[in-house]
This record gives C-alpha cells, structure tokens and sequence, in this order.
C-alpha cells in the first residue's frame, strides 16, 4: 500500500469484503469525492482547501501538485468509467487518458463553480462517448456491459451469491437511460456528491435530486425479483 | 404530480443523507435499493496500474503539463537578447518589404518558394501585435487554416520536392490549431465564451472537410502527419466540449465527422499501396464530379474494394461544401499589413534614409536565418 503518498488518508479496499468496515467506509465516502477517507467531518472543508491548493499548483505546472490531485481522485475517475464501460482493460485505458488530458488542460481550468473531481468526470465521459463512436468499437461492442470480476478470491458461497447479484444488478443498471445510468454510477458507485454530480452533468442539485429518484425507480423494476433488497 | 415527484426526490435525498429509516415505504424501498447499489462498487483499480500510471504521469509532466498563460506566453522560442534583435528587425523587414509589395507577393508563397520566409516573418509579425488572447487565438487558427492552403497547392504539385513538403505544412497545421485553441478555450481566471467556442468548432470542422478534400492528395509518406492534425481536431472537440459544456450541439457533429476522417486517413494511407481513394460513396465530400463514370466508383466499377490503380491519375478535385459557406474562416487576402507600416513609419524613415538601405533587405534576412 501506498499510504505514504497519502496524507488525507487512503482505505484501500483489500478483497474482500468485511461488511461492517465496508460500511464505515462507504459512509465516510459519502461527504467527499469518492476516495474512502478516515477523516471526521469537519475535516471537509479543510479537505476542500487543500484540493483548491493543489489545482492552484497544478495550474502554474507544478507535477507533483497534479500527482497529488491524481492520488485523490483516481478511484473516484477508475470507478465511474469501470461502471459505465463494464471492462477492467477499458477503464485502465481510458483512466490514463482521462488524466493525460487533464494534465495537459489544468492550465487553463477554472474555478467558475466547477468542482475539480466533477470535471474529471466530465473529461472522462467525453472520452467514452469519442470511444464508443468509433466504427471499431460500434461493431464490437455488444450489450453486454456485465463488470468483470476481478481476480477476488470467492472464498465462500455467500460471497459467490453476492457477485452473482453483482452481475445482474449492474446489468440492470445498464438498461438505464444514458443520463440515468451515469447518474447512478456517479452518485452511488463512485460516491460523489449531489453537487459534484450536478456540476459534472451540468444540472442543477434540484434535477439530480429527481434524476437519481427516477432512476431508482426503473432500476427497481429492472431488478429481478429474488434481488431486491427488503426495505 | 410534478410536486408529488418533488417532494418524493427531495425525501429520498433526506432519507439517504441521514441514514435515518424514512416513513414512505417506497422511499424506504429504494433507499435499500441505493444501499444494495454502493455495496456493490467494490472496483478499486489495480495497484500495479494506478502506480504505474502515476509515475509515467509524472515523468511526463515536463512535457505535457502547460502553465496556465497569464498573458500570451506562447512564443515560439524564449526570447534570448538574439531573438529580441531578430524580433525588431523582423518588424523593420516587414516594414520595409511592404513598401516593396513582396509582402503582398508572399502571401501565396508555398514552402520551397523564395518569398516563404517573408510570408513567415509576416505571420510572425502580425502574431506580434495581436492584442490579447482572444485574437492571437483567432489568428493562429487562420495561420493554420493558411498552413492547410499550402498543403493543399503543395499536394497538387506533381515535383517531389513539393511533395516532401506537405508533411510539415500538415505539422506546422497542427501546431497553429493547437496554440489558437489552447488560447481561445481558457485562460486561467476567464470564462469561455461561447463564441470562441463556436469558432473553434467552425474551424475544426472546416479543416475536417479540407483534409477530406486533401485526403486523395497523400501519399503514405503523410500519413503521420495526417493523423497528427486529425487527432488535434479530435482533441479539439474533447477541449470544446470540456471548457463549455453547453456548447456541446456542435461539436458531436463535428467529433462524428473527424472520426470518420481518422478512419479514413488510417484506411487509405496504407504503406505498400498508392492512396487507393476507392471508398463508396459514404462520405459526401467524396462524390466525384466530373469522370463521367457512374456514381462514385473508380474505373474499375466497383463502389468499393480492392482498385487501386488509379490513384496516380490526377482525380478531379472532391466537391467539399465550399470554403465560403464558413465566412470565419478565410484563406488571407493578398494585402501589404498596412497597420504595421503604419506603426513603425519612423523607422521606415530611417531605414529609408539609409545609404545601405539597398543591402539591408539580404543581409536582415541573413542575420533571421530566414533565407534558405
């Protein structure tokens, strides 16, 4: 592990999967940009200084500033992109040219109300929209958009039944609207915040509200029945 | 019921920003759903990739990594105590050369031509007093647009020599595209305005349609410099849709058409095999005019497929829409840059005044390093 490179403190998921540490993490995630943090709230507006700081450095060119940013938020990016793209290989690839063209654009990004994870973002759908427009990948692609597992060790039975939920609930997800499914996979897989969302889909908080709502509801009926959560 | 709606979104948000069980059953049905969602967001990227590419990132920076210009930074070189004599003296030049109307004679010159180095002390003049961002932007994108004017004489041009040259005028193209862009969508502390956008939109599609046009001139030797300016068009695009997202009715159709042309660069320039051209009839920049020959085939007959043949006869131009429909864009006018004759009359006066002023022309372009 790299905790070292991390001040702002990095819970690296280890395959798998203790449930209740999973969910102190997921909660901590909740208020920032997706990395899971051990920090107590009021840390957040100081975490939200910090990321200003170093987009201020990255903008005059100073790498290591970026190579912070980078350690920050490549979960958040990784995350969304394996969700929407459904290949390890793809996200790998498209994660390198989501921060490539970040790096050479920081220069000249500003504050304007943006929020620098949801620019990310941004970069990163445009690249999976030039991606999937390209007459290669319009023949290959298939609608299968089913995540690999990766190489997690399925050590139990319990373990293999959740994957295989895995498997449909993200197939089910897959059969959303464009703007659904990327609202579902930003607000709930890549843990960003209403407002980070609302910035990298440039919509207003209200919308989203209702968007994740919306898409809630068709992912419910999109769902097999055995899957659905007891409330 | 768009209230209802309402009050339900906001009471999931509520519900599931609290944590605490909300009273609506299906509110409370879905928030489960949500939990069951991010329970599920296991992926993490793997260590070795996330290492990996945060070194080569960094080891990359020095070249990648572009400090956001507070004013104009982009000059080509650094200005060394050599470079701002040459600065001067190429404005003096222009001055004087305007009197002389080779200015003027230059500005059809292609490289190879004995006039191309005053064409570029010209552009590198004009560059010099443009006033702010928004216009040396604008202005490096026409100096682009003229690069794609040279590559396109200089592809018609049967001597060899000619042909070499198309490669660079395409680089030099990519290089202009590159810095008016990066000028017109953002400089740190502006807004981008829509505008600007709208221009470089307009520019990356026109340039699209002309290297489609110039597709047929290539030879494989520029198929690295084709795809060059074509994945600057592409980057132009993200770049667009990046900085103004709302802008983004433009530039799908233009992402659409630049994909397209890569495809067809990467299709048609093959090593081995004259530029075979033979594509059906999908593109409509790629009609045929004037054959006589039925449709858009090749003489061999078929729409498409395996003729090539023909690619050394000189093909009628393509009928790409025409240049004029994007009044933004336009090839420069032959006209001496009267506004800085203007400007630097006195020194005009006295370099006229100058019993050498017969040997300075060479002997200025000499210190340049401009004649070739």
């Amino acid at each position: 592990m790299t905790e070292a490179r991390h001040p702002i403190g990095v819970a690296v998921l280890a395959p798998p999967f203790d449930v209740s540490a999973l969910w102190i993490a997921l909660a901590q995630t909740r208020t920032g940009t997706g990395q899971p943090s051990r920090t107590p709230p009021d840390r957040d507006e100081s975490h939200a200084e910090r990321v200003h700081a170093l987009v201020e450095l990255a903008r005059t060119g100073d790498a290591e500033a970026f190579g912070q940013l980078y350690d920050i938020y490549v979960t958040t990016v990784y995350r969304f992109l394996y969700y929407r793209v459904g290949s390890r290989q793809l996200a790998e690839d498209l994660t390198s040219d989501t921060f490539v063209r970040a790096m050479k654009a920081v220069g000249r990004f500003n504050w304007q109300g943006k929020d620098f994870g949801a620019w990310l973002t941004t970069i990163a759908r445009n690249l999976i929209a030039d991606h999937y427009k390209s007459a290669r990948v319009r023949m290959e692609l298939t609608s299968d958009v089913v995540p690999e597992r990766g190489p997690a060790a399925e050590s139990s039975e319990d373990e293999a039944l959740v994957h295989l939920g895995d498997h449909a609930l993200h197939h089910a997800i897959s059969e959303l609207s464009p703007e659904q499914r990327d609202c579902i996979v930003m607000r709930f897989l890549s843990g960003m915040t209403i407002a980070q969302t609302a910035a990298a889909l440039d919509r207003s908080e209200g919308a989203i509200k209702q968007l994740q709502l919306r898409a809630l509801r068709n992912l419910a009926k999109n769902v097999p029945q055995e899957l659905r959560p007891e409330p | 019921m768009f209230l209802r709606h309402r009050r339900a979104a906001q009471a999931f948000a509520d519900a599931w920003g609290s944590r605490r069980r909300p009273d609506d059953a299906e509110v409370s049905a879905l928030v489960a759903l949500a939990r069951r969602v991010e329970v599920s967001a296991t992926a993490d990227p793997d260590p070795v990739f996330r290492d990996g590419l945060r070194e080569q990132l960094l080891a990359s920076a020095g070249q990648t990594m572009v400090a956001g210009p507070p004013r104009r930074v982009f000059e080509p070189q650094p200005l060394s105590p050599g470079r701002r004599r040459a600065r001067w003296a190429g404005a003096v030049v222009a001055a004087t050369l305007a009197l002389v109307g080779s200015v003027s004679a230059s500005a059809s010159a292609v490289p190879g031509d004995i006039l191309y180095p005053v064409k570029m002390g010209t552009e590198r003049v004009e560059r010099t007093f443009a006033g702010d961002d928004q216009s040396l932007g604008r202005l490096y994108l026409t100096q682009a647009g003229t690069r794609l004017g040279e590559a396109e004489v200089l592809g018609q041009q049967s001597n060899t020599n000619a042909r070499t040259r198309v490669s660079s005028a395409l680089d030099a193209f990519s290089d202009s595209a590159e810095r008016g862009s990066a000028l017109l969508l953002g400089t740190a502390g502006r807004q981008v305005d829509p505008a600007d956008a709208d221009y470089v939109a307009a520019f990356a599609e026109d340039s699209t349609v002309r290297i489609n046009a110039l597709l047929e001139r290539l030879a494989p030797a520029d198929r690295g410099s084709a795809e060059r300016a074509v994945r600057t068009l592409a980057d132009l695009g993200v770049d667009i849709g990046t900085a103004c997202p709302e802008c983004t009715g433009d530039t799908e159709r233009v992402a659409e058409s630049v994909d397209d042309l890569l495809s067809d660069v990467q299709r048609t320039l093959v090593e081995g095999g004259p530029a075979a051209g033979t594509e059906d009839g999908g593109e409509p920049g790629r009609q045929s005019d004037a054959t006589g020959e039925p449709g858009t085939t090749t003489r061999g007959g078929s729409p498409s497929g395996g003729d090539t043949g023909s690619s050394e006869q000189p093909r009628p131009r393509t009928t790409a829409p025409p240049i004029e429909s994007l009044p933004i864009i336009a090839l420069p006018e032959a006209k001496p840059p009267s506004s800085v004759g203007d400007v630097l009359s006195p020194v005009v006066g006295a370099v006229l005044g100058d019993d050498r002023q017969e040997g300075l022309v060479p002997s200025v372009l000499g210190v340049l390093g401009l004649r070739r």
